[in-house]
């Protein structure tokens, strides 16, 4: 069933990659990498970050080359958060051949993306994976 | 080719190195995307393929030939860094609540330094095995 995004902290109840069949439309490589990374995710448990969420920005994506991950986290400089990520994801991104592309935004904009952006918060819950969330553990 | 993609390579990370210097690292990470993204081009040629057009696609080739080589690791988190720092080294950016992030907002000028240095590693390493 698809989830449904109606309220501002919902994005959290973005079905876990784990207990999600197949996206429509993706590639094989992308759900590799989407398997690999959140096993990677949830083994370290990144300090920073609250919740991690993929999704096939362009028809590239689509097809395997890219993802993005938005990524809401703590930090001052966006940097921070790729450079803390990138790590995990490199032997990910070798052994699918899938590059991530890290979007840091501030946790705090979860509780007002929804009023602020419904149309990405919608695009994020149509066709995002979550890939990790502080919340599961 | 592959001496041209070599010289745009270190002129750019000659190039991030002054602009760190000059108290500019956003600009240095641009520039070291610049240069890392022609080193990927050296490399490509000279395993004899075509360099793609796609920024994307140029990474995923330069990382999958490094990799057959033995710097995989090290190009691949280089190419996840830089990529995803790209567009926000470039560009102002409105966040949804309308304040706005600066290019200079993204990255400090020790993330900067890092970043050059490990980018002139891997621009050497192409340059000399080319």
């Amino acid at each position: 069933m698809e989830t449904v995004i109606t309220s501002a902290e919902e994005i959290e109840q973005i079905t876990p990659y784990s207990y999600r069949r197949r996206p429509p439309r993706l590639s094989d490589t992308f759900n590799v990498f989407v398997s690999l990374s959140s096993d990677h995710l949830h083994t370290r448990k990144p300090r920073r970050v609250d919740v991690v969420v993929a999704t096939p920005a362009t028809k590239w994506s689509a097809e395997g080359r890219s993802v993005t991950l938005y990524t809401f986290a703590r930090f001052r400089k966006h940097f921070t958060i790729i450079e803390d990520l990138a790590p995990d994801l490199a032997s990910v991104y070798l052994q699918s051949g899938v590059l991530p592309l890290i979007t840091p935004i501030r946790a705090y904009m979860r509780r007002h993306l929804f009023k602020v952006s419904p149309s990405l918060i919608h695009y994020i819950a149509r066709e995002g994976v979550q890939l990790y969330s502080t919340r599961h553990d | 080719m592959i001496d041209a993609y070599n010289d745009v390579a270190g002129r750019y990370i000659t190039a991030a190195s002054s602009a760190i210097n000059d108290e500019m690292p956003e600009t240095a990470g641009f520039l070291a995307y610049h240069a890392f993204e022609s080193a990927g081009g050296a490399l490509v040629t000279h395993v004899g393929a075509n360099y793609s057009k796609s920024h994307t696609a140029k990474l995923n080739q330069f990382t999958q030939h490094a990799n057959a080589l033995g710097h995989g690791v090290s190009v691949a988190l280089l190419a996840i860094e830089l990529a995803s720092s790209r567009n926000k080294f470039l560009y102002p950016e409105q966040r949804p609540d309308g304040t706005v992030v600066r290019p200079r907002d993204v990255i400090t000028k020790t993330q900067a330094t890092k970043l050059q240095k490990r980018v002139r590693g891997i621009v050497n390493w192409v340059s000399a095995s080319t």
